[in-house]
């Protein structure tokens, strides 16, 4: 592993809250450490999520101002693709899971087989994600956070 | 502007005479946009002053960059540097940093084709340089279109013109830059507006980036965020 670390689109929804110093202090000081080291790392996935929901917000007419800093903080972003190696292994993962009865969404199934394919940690605050990722042996490319 | 000012004073006297008329026919062009209703046309009207002056004075222009692209890569940066610290001091903080993400991708773009120039063959450079595309110059993300954009914001502030008018000015140049580097990186040119920054500087200007969001971002665009995820793709 590279030990660097890719940030989870919940992570990012939770490190950007109006009080995120308050509610996640935790949160927030190890995504400031990340930020200290280097440039943050992104899928491409977290990147059309984002971008899907900032679209939605300036057609409301409230989203302008908000794209217009998040495109600096992207545009200082490393941003990872998706690859053959990423939908294949984001396929092993999706079998493997449905036949332990395990469910995972799209997203995190993604994020989690970037993280895995260049060698990053995926730093995540859903619980669940994390343990599902644990339940099929892939506990070694998650870091979960807590809120609290 | 000051760019073109401080090349002018390095032009030969009769190019500099020819050339006279230029800063007040700019300025008079760019007072027309703001004033106007800064819709499309008004900018093409701009981008075609700003681009029949440069077209006017191309041959030594060419010279210029030809003979000493390094002087005038120092030349460019010492003129963007006090044109962003006007535009700066006039607005509120996150527009001034909008300002100067702009100016400093302008500035990349342009040290990009200035060391290239450096070092290709001066000939072709001139042939290069020699050429004036209307149609390209219009076309949104165009590096002229930013340079209009951001010389009508400096002069806006030189005339005191409403903070209002100026910020939507610098963010129209702003969504003008994002597009002109998102059209140059397919082509495999990746330029870095902050090349040469620290990790420092980079994770500052990162938390300053972060606060701008906090301060605008409530619960409830937060919880859009949450819609907007990808659950299942069917």
């Amino acid at each position: 592993m590279s030990g660097q670390i890719l940030l989870d689109t919940c992570t990012i929804s939770h490190y950007l809250g109006k009080k995120a110093e308050e509610r996640t202090p935790k949160l927030v000081r190890r995504v400031a450490d990340i930020l200290d080291a280097g440039p943050p790392h992104f899928s491409v996935v977290t990147l059309y999520e984002i971008n899907r929901w900032l679209l939605r917000l300036t057609m409301e007419g409230k989203g302008a101002s908000k794209a217009r800093v998040f495109s600096m903080i992207f545009s200082t972003a490393t941003v990872y693709q998706m690859s053959i190696a990423i939908w294949s292994f984001a396929a092993h993962v999706h079998a493997t899971a449905t036949l332990r009865n395990i469910s995972f969404s799209e997203a995190d199934l993604f994020i989690l087989a970037t993280a895995r394919a260049h060698g990053l940690l995926l730093l995540t605050t859903d619980q669940r994600l994390a343990s599902n990722a644990h339940n099929l042996g892939l506990g070694n490319h998650v870091e979960a956070i807590t809120l609290a | 502007m000051a760019f073109y000012e401080k090349m002018l004073e390095g032009l030969p006297a009769q190019t500099r005479a020819e050339s006279k008329w230029a800063p007040q026919e700019l300025s008079a062009e760019t007072l027309k946009y703001l004033r106007g209703a800064q819709d499309e046309a008004s900018l093409e009207a701009l981008v075609a002053a700003l681009a029949k002056f440069s077209h006017k004075i191309r041959s030594a222009i060419s010279s210029f960059l030809i003979e000493a692209p390094l002087q005038s890569l120092e030349l460019l940066e010492n003129s963007w540097r006090s044109d962003l610290a006007t535009l700066c001091g006039y607005v509120d903080p996150l527009n001034g940093d909008l300002a100067t993400w702009a100016v400093r991708a302008w500035g990349a773009c342009m040290r990009f084709a200035l060391r290239e120039m450096a070092s290709a063959n001066p000939n072709e450079v001139r042939q290069i340089l020699s050429v004036y595309d209307e149609k390209l110059m219009a076309m949104p993300g165009s590096p002229i279109r930013v340079q209009a954009l951001l010389m009508a914001a400096i002069e806006g502030v030189r005339q005191v013109l409403p903070k209002e008018l100026i910020v939507g000015v610098i963010n129209r140049a702003f969504d003008e830059s994002h597009i002109m580097l998102a059209a140059i990186k397919p082509s495999g040119v990746e330029v870095d507006p902050f090349e040469g920054e620290s990790a420092s500087e980079r994770s500052a200007r990162l938390q300053k980036y972060v606060e701008y969001l906090r301060e605008q971002l409530d619960d409830d665009d937060l919880r859009a965020l949450d819609d907007a995820r990808l659950r299942q793709l069917r």
